[in-house]
């Protein structure tokens, strides 16, 4: 994989996330209860649980998309919990959400564009493009395309790309392997490996818990909106309750 | 040099003079006086559902209040000038005035409701609306209405109280919201207020302030249809508050959906089909009004984004026949208006 | 899915494209073309016949259909009189009266594009109609800027404004419009036993609205006191609420100022409240049309007060109930009171063009101008006053009726006539209240 220019992830070298003890509630039922996680600096932190345990709320509540009940969370010293998310986004925070959610009458090429939303400097926003580009040659040829109309692959690589081109410090990224055929599946932990090379720090929701433990650095696992289990990827991966419930052991 | 893509923007600007050329010479064109007049209403109408199409078909929430804002336009220059003798230049500043300061009370709470209740939020303003204009009779002149006289003023010599004037009035207007809102779309401001009709999560979370830009799109709205409402009232020099009520917010709605949703041609096209084809469906007599449900219902049926869509895609494979591209997303783009 | 609705999409609208073109030719085709009028030989080279082409614009959906049908009706029945005895004569040349009509839908926009349509396209000189006010409003001010195409013939549309707008002095009305002095009326309510009466309108009705206002402002000049104002919306079925309250009011008399059904159930509900006090009607309606709401028994003490109540056996002539037969029997329809006006004005056209002895709209004009009452057909309706002179028109164009207040006859179970007012007291108000209007807008 070619490396995008360096200056893209200048920003991302001295953040760390800090989520203490958050709560959420769903109407009257708290379906987090005062969870904590922490993301170092430029590593990859994963969030892995079954369905409905709670991770695409987490996602969601750190980027404002969700009021939280109770809790702090904390970006590089910043508070963001109370902020409206394109507060959050101005602060480097990057959501690729989950479902792959594109502007679908766009095209590629504005999709981009739109990604880069916070940034002004126009020239340089062209020059990411053409990073972008360099990157996934796939979307280059797609670039004046319907983003609803590209294939599932296709779309989670633009997903990433619009993320992408905020320069973000911080990258969530939810499910990114969602529907996606294996082959495709490996293709997006080596963006994702990429990613965190350059120096950002991504915070990796799946549900393909194989892949998560793969790539991360540390792991937390979410049941039932709690933390049960917590620790570096190798460790979390060989327990045998994880590997049972997780891994199809 | 004229190559490939620029010989195409460059028909496409051609073929666009063409069509002002046209419009400025219509008067001497139209023979019938009366079609004169449809076409005045038309074009009124096109900055009406411009600026409906703003907030309906960039932002994506339909609204039921455009006509309100129509009623509000005419009666506040109407009113203006019959009291204060205010002149027809004065009356549209104070119209558009009078739009930003609604649409922004109007716009605070109505926009906090999405969907089919943000629409039902609105159609009961315009119901307070007609209430309020009916009911004000000391400031209004209640459910009789009121007149006011010919404006007095003249445009590079031709004077407004003719039907050919007041063409040409209506026409500058027409033009200067089409530009406007082309204007308004391609730019970073109308990027946002797509994104929010796209996708309203995803919006917020690249930075787009998505509440502001809910705002700015219904306040241009409104102010579009304010002005639209000056100018018929003083084309008419008559209204009462009997044409701004509910059952007039459907046509609106419908202009806006039969032209095309969210395009800068659709208003056009939704604007001529419900000032003409009442007119044309006389013949029909009694079964006019049946004729024209059913002709709409199979609109809204057959083709679900407008009129406008087949038509672009017709224009579109013209353009790539002419210009012999293989790659159809390049016409797409040269095309693109 | 994408592709099969484009392929529908496209065919349906290749079927819409087609119907809407044919329906355009049948429109094109069909709208009366040429000038107003022609006449010339015709092929026996004996009795010269020609036609003479009348817009008429009217109220026939919307809102104020409720006048603008009956008005269009009034008109068709005269003009098929007229033709059925030779039509206008003109020197040695029968003119056959074709009518060009248009619905204004009672909407502001429609009669300024219905009565453009009439001037532009089919190119006629004289509309008639106007049934109902709102529409009239707004023709007038085109009328006012088109003097030479254009002279309005107005019947029913009786807002006290439109001889505002007459300042071209093409504008017409026979309907005698509503700034006519109350006070006869008021009086007459007074004499029948009203002192502390209830009022009960269609406040929401460009005509009604006025008229109750009208009366109440002449309340106190005639000794009566108000004890309330209770509104009321066309096809209400419930007005138990109003009642009471005016009842509990202290009313010991109503006025009632709305359509007829309506005003009828009114009545039944005071009666049913157990209630005899008097009540005046504004509406008009032929005997069945009330005794089909109310019984006899309920009927009694109630009174109405009308330019004209087309109950027969109203007046001495029997004009007003040739008219209710004609009408019934061609419309399967009681007349209410918009049609006697719209018929009245046929009448009133057809005597203007034989005075000009000229089918020159300018010249009809004139003439029209200087009508004497005894110009008219004796089967015109209203009982027209004669003015100075035995003029039919005031200054303003403006033609006066004096009031029927109808008393119900339990005997006969129908109105009778009960009282003639208002003689002489029209054209000084109308004028006071033109003049004051016109310095007001700035005319």
């Amino acid at each position: 994989m070619t490396p995008l220019s360096r200056h893209i992830w200048e920003g991302a070298k001295k953040s760390v996330l800090k989520i203490t003890g958050m709560s959420f509630k769903y109407g009257k039922v708290e379906v987090l209860h005062g969870i904590s996680i922490n993301a170092e600096k430029g590593k990859i932190t994963s969030l892995i649980g079954a369905n409905g345990a709670g991770k695409t709320t987490t996602m969601k509540a750190i980027m404002g998309l969700m009021p939280i009940s109770g809790g702090t969370i904390e970006w590089d010293g910043t508070t963001l919990s109370g902020k409206d998310p394109s507060d959050v986004a101005k602060c480097g925070v990057a959501l690729c959400p989950e479902g792959r959610q594109l502007f679908p009458n766009m095209s590629v090429y504005e999709n981009l564009l739109m990604g880069a939303y916070t940034r002004k400097d126009k020239e340089e926003i062209k020059e990411t493009i053409e990073s972008v580009y360099q990157w996934f040659p796939r979307l280059v040829d797609r670039r004046n395309q319907m983003a609803g109309t590209l294939s599932g692959g296709e779309q989670e690589m633009l997903a990433i790309s619009r993320a992408l081109m905020s320069k973000p410090s911080l990258m969530l990224m939810d499910e990114p392997s969602w529907g996606l055929a294996p082959i495709l599946v490996e293709e997006v932990g080596e963006i994702i490996k990429s990613i965190n090379a350059q120096g950002t720090t991504v915070l990796l929701v799946e549900q393909n818990a194989q892949m998560a433990l793969d790539l991360a650095d540390y792991v937390y696992v979410l049941e039932t909106g709690k933390i049960v289990l917590e620790g570096a990827g190798a460790e979390v991966s060989a327990n045998e309750e994880i590997q049972q419930a997780y891994l199809g052991v | 040099m004229i190559t490939g893509n620029n010989a195409k923007k460059h028909f496409v600007n051609v073929i666009l003079i063409v069509i002002l050329v046209v419009f400025i010479f219509l008067p001497k064109i139209v023979t019938v006086s009366y079609y004169l007049h449809l076409i005045v209403m038309s074009l009124i109408w096109f900055i009406l559902i411009s600026g409906l199409n703003v907030i309906q078909g960039y932002t994506g929430y339909v609204s039921m209040c455009q006509i309100a804002f129509y009623g509000i336009g005419a009666y506040t220059s109407g009113l203006l000038m019959k009291n204060l003798h205010w002149g027809l230049g004065q009356g549209i500043l104070a119209a558009v005035g009078m739009g930003l300061i609604v649409g922004t009370i109007i716009g605070f709470p109505s926009l906090r409701t999405k969907g089919h209740y943000f629409s039902i939020v609105t159609l009961a303003f315009t119901m307070l609306m007609f209430t309020i204009l009916r009911g004000w009779s000391g400031l209004t002149g209640g459910i009789v209405g009121f007149a006011v006289r010919p404006v007095s003023e003249s445009l590079f010599g031709i004077p407004l109280n003719t039907r050919q004037g007041y063409y040409y009035l209506v026409l500058i207007f027409a033009v200067l919201t089409i530009l406007f809102v082309k204007r308004m779309t391609g730019s970073r401001t109308g990027r946002a207020i797509i994104a929010v009709r796209e996708n309203e999560n995803l919006a917020s979370s690249i930075g787009v302030n998505v509440f502001a830009m809910k705002l700015l799109a219904f306040d241009i709205s409104a102010v579009l249809g304010c002005i639209a409402g000056a100018l018929y009232m003083h084309y008419v020099n008559f209204v009462s508050p009997a044409g701004f009520a509910a059952e007039y917010a459907m046509n609106t709605l419908l202009a806006g959906m039969v032209g095309g949703v969210g395009t800068l041609v659709g208003p056009a096209i939704g604007s001529f089909i419900v000032i003409f084809l009442p007119e044309m469906l006389r013949a029909a007599a009694l079964y006019r009004q049946l004729a024209f449900g059913i002709v709409l219902i199979i609109i809204v049926f057959a083709l679900p984004h407008g009129v406008v869509r087949p038509l672009t895609k017709l224009w579109t494979w013209a353009l790539a026949k002419i210009f012999r591209k293989n790659n159809v997303e390049e016409a797409t783009l040269a095309s693109n208006k | 899915m994408k592709k099969g609705s484009m392929r529908i999409g496209k065919v349906l609208l290749s079927v819409l494209l087609i119907a809407v073109l044919t329906s355009m030719t049948a429109a094109c085709g069909g709208s009366g073309s040429g000038s107003g009028s022609d006449g010339g030989a015709d092929a026996d080279g004996g009795a010269k016949t020609g036609t003479i082409v009348w817009g008429v614009d009217d109220s026939l959906t919307g809102t104020g259909a409720g006048s603008g049908l009956p008005s269009y009706q009034g008109t068709v029945l005269a003009v098929e009189q007229v033709n059925a005895e030779g039509g206008i004569q003109i020197g040695d040349t029968s003119y056959t009266i074709q009518l060009k009509e248009y619905d204004n839908k009672s909407d502001a926009s429609e009669a300024v594009s219905t009565l453009t349509k009439l001037l532009d396209v089919d190119k006629v000189h004289f509309v008639i109609g106007w049934g109902s006010s709102t529409a009239t409003l707004a023709a007038a001010q085109i009328a006012m800027t088109r003097q030479d195409d254009v002279t309005m013939v107005v019947g029913n549309g009786r807002t006290p404004m439109l001889m505002v707008y007459n300042t071209q002095g093409n504008i017409f009305r026979s309907g005698t419009g509503n700034v006519y002095d109350p006070i006869g009326i008021v009086q007459y309510m007074k004499e029948v036993g009203c002192n502390k009466t209830g009022v009960i309108a269609m406040m929401n009705d460009t005509a009604y609205s006025v008229s109750a206002k009208q009366y109440m402002e002449k309340f106190e000049e005639c000794g009566i006191e108000s004890v309330g104002l209770e509104n009321f919306e066309a096809n209400d079925t419930d007005f138990n609420t109003q009642v009471t309250k005016l009842l509990h009011a202290g009313a010991d008399s109503i006025l009632t100022v709305g359509n007829i059904i309506e005003s009828a159930t009114i009545v039944r509900t005071i009666r049913e409240q157990g209630s005899d006090i008097p009540i005046v009607n504004f509406s008009a309606g032929t005997g069945s049309q009330w005794l089909g709401v109310c019984t006899n028994e309920q009927m009694n003490n109630c009174y109405t007060t009308r330019p004209w109540a087309s109950a027969i056996g109203a007046t001495d002539d029997g004009t007003q109930e040739a008219y209710t037969e004609a009408y019934i029997a061609r419309w399967n329809d009681s007349p209410a009171q918009a049609d006697c006006q719209a018929y009245d004005d046929v009448w009133i056209m057809k005597a203007a063009y034989e005075k000009a002895q000229s089918t020159d709209p300018l010249e009809v004009r004139a003439a029209m101008k200087e009508l004497k009452v005894s110009d008219l057909d004796p089967r015109c309706v209203d009982a027209f006053e004669a003015l100075d002179g035995d003029k039919l028109f005031d200054e303003f164009n403006q033609a006066y009726a004096p009031y029927q207040c109808m008393r119900w006859s339990m005997e006969e179970k129908t109105w009778t006539l009960a009282a003639v007012v208002g003689r002489n007291l029209g054209p000084a108000a109308h004028r006071e209240y033109v003049l004051e209007q016109r310095e007001k807008e700035g005319l």
